[in-house]
């Protein structure tokens, strides 16, 4: 099991003891929705391009209009001569200025042995001073006086490049003879990894029962939220302050520092307040950031650049994109006993930071919910002259979701068994068990969550029904998948297989003489709710007035460093226990009583002693310790502040089960869900109103995904989707007529009140499968899926085959 | 944008405009090609309404003009002189009370990272004035204009509804 080191084991065994197990944690006491949600529901939340500052300039990027080429020469004497027009800079001009690339050491892979892999990242500079990689790739900035001027001018900017033919195929960029697009990466492989067991297949696959050999593909597309990138900068006294739409501010402070040269002490990072969604989009520091910081610190005023949709669309990060070419031996009751993955990603070009290439590697390692005695897989990460491959919600394992889910169906469809039946068979029982790729899946229950969605989406009634209605002349069709959903790794040793970065949750709670306390965290929310969580965990573990607390995210300065989208609940309540203990020291010596712990109830700021019912306000607490600290025994310090790390034991593991219920419209090439069931175990569940709309919106991105949304690029490398028109995100009338959602809850031992982190991030990876099984049973199983998204033209073309082939058949 | 910065120049001459925004009329002097969306965010920092594409799809920025829900990165500022706009600050009550379909966003959990909420409550709202909002299929449809990320777009049919269910019941 990937546990965490002792050296890095922040969590003690006094805290797991005092874990909670009140059962109506989230319950009886709901959570207020959303804490914020007034400011955001009147038009006052604070976003980044809500923020102004005084002389504040705005900047714009002239972006490759071509895949690949070489830049022959930049000519701005006409840009420079449009108003507004304060500074212009090309790769040449930056590179002067900072001569290191990217991505900095500080923001990739872990070269450790925990990532014996091998991998080669191509290294570039802020901006390219000689040649482009892919269209909408950064080439110049232009900073004016407002964005209106700084698009004019970056318009009369003269670009000359020299055109070459693009890679865009990943095959074709693996194989012999292809060019290389980067000095860097020999062969265009930026990684190459294999895992799984050590011991030959044996006779695994020549005596199989039956042997599958399948290659299924899911192209590029991704989860790019509604606010898209945005950064403002500002150099003053020497100190660089950078508010960026950024999930990790703690990781971008470090990147910026190492990028510019500066210390890291005069680097502050601030996540806005409130930020328009993240999804993972928002974890690179992309090198416009660094380019805005080095602009601001460069012109003595605060630089701003805002990006558009388009631009968002073209630069990414894009996902998805895997090829996995399966071969399987399955026994005659469908027991799957032994899986060999060939898999290509295509990771596109200049890849931004470590991200570039975590969600194929989180893909190939992903551990299935099967216990598969044999497994291997191969990872080739192809770079080709496409947008850079980054994070985006679910994080990579889409892919991988989707060829074993199909596999799944299609090994069931040649023995004769059912979706629920192979599953079954395959589940795995007992737990820890630890795949053979590496992970370890904890504290859960395939079995049960299965049988519970059985039940609450009536599967079998409903497969019944779908034959019935298919009789009738219905294309109706029910199908089901299962993921297992790799919660965000709690512990840094988990966390280092992938991630450059500590795992461990981080905040600062301060007490201030009015007894109010505000609560500062390293993490920064994109819309999870997590400032209504901290609140509402330390009022109820403090016993501090709700209404006083404040909670503070995203800034570097206020916060102790850590990780971003961590385990906020466990950390705020163990924090907000400790500062209970110095809230009760300061009691005890006013009343002076013993500081025993089980003699004292914390309720809305206001102490009481038990044995004899005196009381104390928090105020009175507060302002004696921190105003008139002489009135404390010798020694005391006038501290009500508590600052918390915390490394879960392990990484807990969740689990999923989807199934879709669909009827296919011939005629346009399109689906109609008519019903979703989805049972997932997130062990306690402590927002239920939150969770069921995170667990909504992750079923709308997999539908999105599975139907319509996609970054395609034509055969010159041109993206043709980039517009939100083209790149089609789902909207409401597509999403399923009813929608079944319920929870079969395993608690983990592993967080302060047994709920595992981010059950609804992975969400999106079982949709797909589950609703191409149900078109395939629609066709009555004649026919074959293996290609996502399903475009319409390309579903109406599958139903003409059926009907032509059905038609040859009669005849 | 600093939309006051632009010299005058043939690129970037000016035009005196008065706006009726939240019935409050406002004198300005904008360039003819600014849109509606950044002059109110920008020159009244009415930054309620957000701007998730700038080309009419996500309808993040939408206003009412005239009573008509519209997307303001599609509309010039010089085109909405004379009309009444409302913007997503207008909907709650002078001293702050949240109206009707406000609250029902916060009890239904209708939004998470709130970027596209000021769009979904001007089209919501507009749905609910004329009667559109009569059951999932209609509210459906009427906010296909408006792309959500973070709700799968269920509570946000289910807050509205729950208006129309509310007038209906008083």
């Amino acid at each position: 099991m990937s546990t965490c080191g002792t050296g890095g084991a922040l969590w003690t065994a006094a805290d797991a003891a005092s874990r909670d197990d009140e059962a109506d944690l989230g319950q009886t006491d709901p959570f207020v929705y959303n804490s914020d949600g007034i400011a955001l529901l009147t038009g006052r939340g604070a976003y980044i391009a809500d923020l102004r500052l005084p002389g504040m300039l705005d900047a714009a990027f002239s972006r490759s209009p071509i895949a690949r080429g070489r830049i022959k020469g930049i000519d701005r004497s006409a840009a420079l001569e449009c108003d507004g027009v304060q500074f212009i800079a090309t790769g040449v001009d930056i590179r002067e200025g900072v001569p290191k690339t990217l991505p900095r050491a500080s923001m990739v892979l872990h070269a450790s042995e925990h990532a014996p892999e091998q991998f080669m990242l191509p290294s570039y500079h802020l901006l390219p001073p000689d040649a482009v990689h892919y269209e909408g790739e950064a080439v110049a900035v232009v900073v004016a006086s407002n964005r209106y001027l700084a698009e004019d001018a970056m318009e009369a900017l003269s670009i000359d490049y020299e055109e070459q033919v693009p890679v865009l195929d990943p095959e074709l960029s693996l194989a012999p003879g292809c060019d290389q697009l980067f000095d860097d990466v020999p062969g265009n492989m930026a990684l190459e990894g294999r895992f799984g067991s050590k011991e030959e297949a044996g006779t695994a696959f020549s005596g199989a029962h039956l042997l599958m050999e399948r290659r299924y593909r899911m192209n590029r597309s991704g989860n790019p939220p509604l606010e898209a990138l945005g950064v403002v900068a500002q150099y003053e006294n020497r100190r660089l302050t950078v508010w960026s739409t950024i999930q990790r501010p703690q990781i971008l402070r470090i990147a910026l520092s190492d990028i510019l040269d500066i210390p890291a002490s005069r680097v502050r990072v601030i996540a806005p307040q409130n930020i328009g969604g993240g999804f993972g989009w928002k974890s690179p520091m992309y090198r416009e950031t660094a380019v805005i910081a080095w602009l601001a610190m460069k012109l003595g005023r605060p630089v701003r650049w805002i990006e558009d949709r388009t631009e968002a669309l073209k630069k990414g990060v894009h996902e998805r994109d895997q090829i996995w070419d399966m071969k399987a031996a399955f026994d005659a009751n469908g027991k799957l006993l032994a899986l060999q993955s060939e898999v290509i990603a295509d990771v596109g070009s200049v890849l931004v930071d470590m991200y570039g290439l975590l969600p194929s590697r989180m893909s190939a390692t992903l551990p299935f919910p099967y216990e598969i005695p044999w497994m291997r897989t191969h990872l080739r990460c192809a770079v080709t002259n496409k947008a850079p491959m980054g994070v985006n919600r679910p994080a990579g394992r889409m892919p991988a979701v989707w060829a074993i889910e199909r596999l799944m169906d299609d090994a069931a469809r040649e023995l004769g068994l059912s979706p629920t039946q192979i599953r079954m068979a395959n589940f795995v029982r007992s737990f820890p068990y630890t795949s053979a790729l590496g992970a370890t899946l904890t504290d859960s229950d395939y079995i049960g969550t299965t049988q519970k969605l059985m039940e609450v989406f009536r599967f079998e009634e409903r497969r019944s029904q779908a034959t019935q209605l298919r009789a009738q002349g219905r294309r109706v069709g029910v199908g089901m998948a299962a993921c297992v959903e790799v919660c965000r790794p709690l512990c840094s040793f988990g966390g280092a297989l992938f991630y450059n970065q500590p795992q461990y949750a981080a905040v600062t709670l301060r007490m201030y003489p009015d007894g109010s306390v505000s609560i500062m965290s390293g993490d920064a929310p994109q819309g999870q709710m997590r400032h209504t969580t901290m609140a509402k965990i330390v009022a109820r573990e403090l016993g501090a007035d709700a209404q006083a607390i404040e909670v503070y995210t995203g800034d570097t300065l206020l916060s102790p460093v850590t990780n971003s989208n961590t385990d906020v609940t466990s950390v705020c309540a163990i924090a907000a226990r400790r500062l209970r203990k110095k809230v009760i020291a300061v009691a005890a010596h006013l009343l002076k009583v013993q500081p025993d712990e089980g003699n004292f109830v914390c309720r809305d700021a206001l102490l009481t002693y038990t044995p004899d019912g005196r009381t104390l306000t928090f105020r009175e607490i507060a302002w004696t310790a921190i105003m008139r600290p002489f009135l404390l025994p010798e020694g005391s310090t006038p501290d009500l502040q508590e600052t918390t790390y915390l490394e879960a034991p392990y990484a807990p593991t969740s689990f999923a089960a989807h199934a879709a219920m669909v009827e296919v419209d011939e005629a346009a090439g399109k689906i109609r869900i008519l019903s979703y069931g989805f049972v997932g175990d997130c062990g306690k569940v402590i927002n239920p109103m939150g969770l069921r709309t995170a667990i909504s919106a992750g079923i709308a991105t997999g539908i999105s995904n599975t139907t319509h949304e996609a970054y395609i690029y034509d055969d010159n490398g041109q993206l043709v989707t980039s517009n939100l028109k083209d790149y089609a995100m789902l909207t409401a009338g597509e999403m399923p007529h009813e929608l079944i959602i319920d929870h079969h809850d395993t608690p983990t031992p592993a967080t302060v009140y047994g709920h595992k982190r981010t059950i609804t991030e992975g969400v999106p990876a079982g949709v797909p499968p589950a609703i191409a099984n149900a078109i395939i049973d629609a066709f009555g199983g004649k026919m074959d899926l293996t290609v996502i998204p399903l475009f319409p033209g390309e579903l109406w073309r599958h139903a003409r085959q059926s009907a032509s082939e059905s038609q040859e058949a009669k005849a | 944008m600093n939309a006051h910065a632009g010299k005058s120049t043939a690129a970037s001459h000016t035009i005196a405009i008065t706006l009726e925004v939240n019935g409050r009329q406002h004198a300005l002097t904008v360039e003819p090609r600014y849109t509606l969306a950044d002059v109110l965010r920008d020159e009244l920092g009415l930054t309620g309404l957000h701007l998730g594409c700038e080309q009419g799809v996500c309808g993040a920025c939408t206003v009412h003009i005239d009573g008509q829900a519209a997307v303001s990165c599609l509309v010039l500022a010089v085109e909405a002189q004379g009309a009444d706009i409302r913007t997503v600050e207008s909907l709650a009550a002078p001293g702050g009370a949240l109206s009707p379909l406000q609250q029902a966003f916060l009890d239904h959990g209708a939004f998470q990272c709130g970027f596209c909420t000021p769009g979904f409550l001007m089209v919501g709202q507009q749905l609910i004035d004329q009667g559109l909002a009569r059951d999932r299929d209609t509210v459906r449809a009427g906010l296909s204009g408006n792309i959500c990320r973070c709700t799968g777009y269920e509570p946000i049919i289910d807050a509205i509804l729950s208006v129309t269910k509310m007038e209906r019941a008083a």
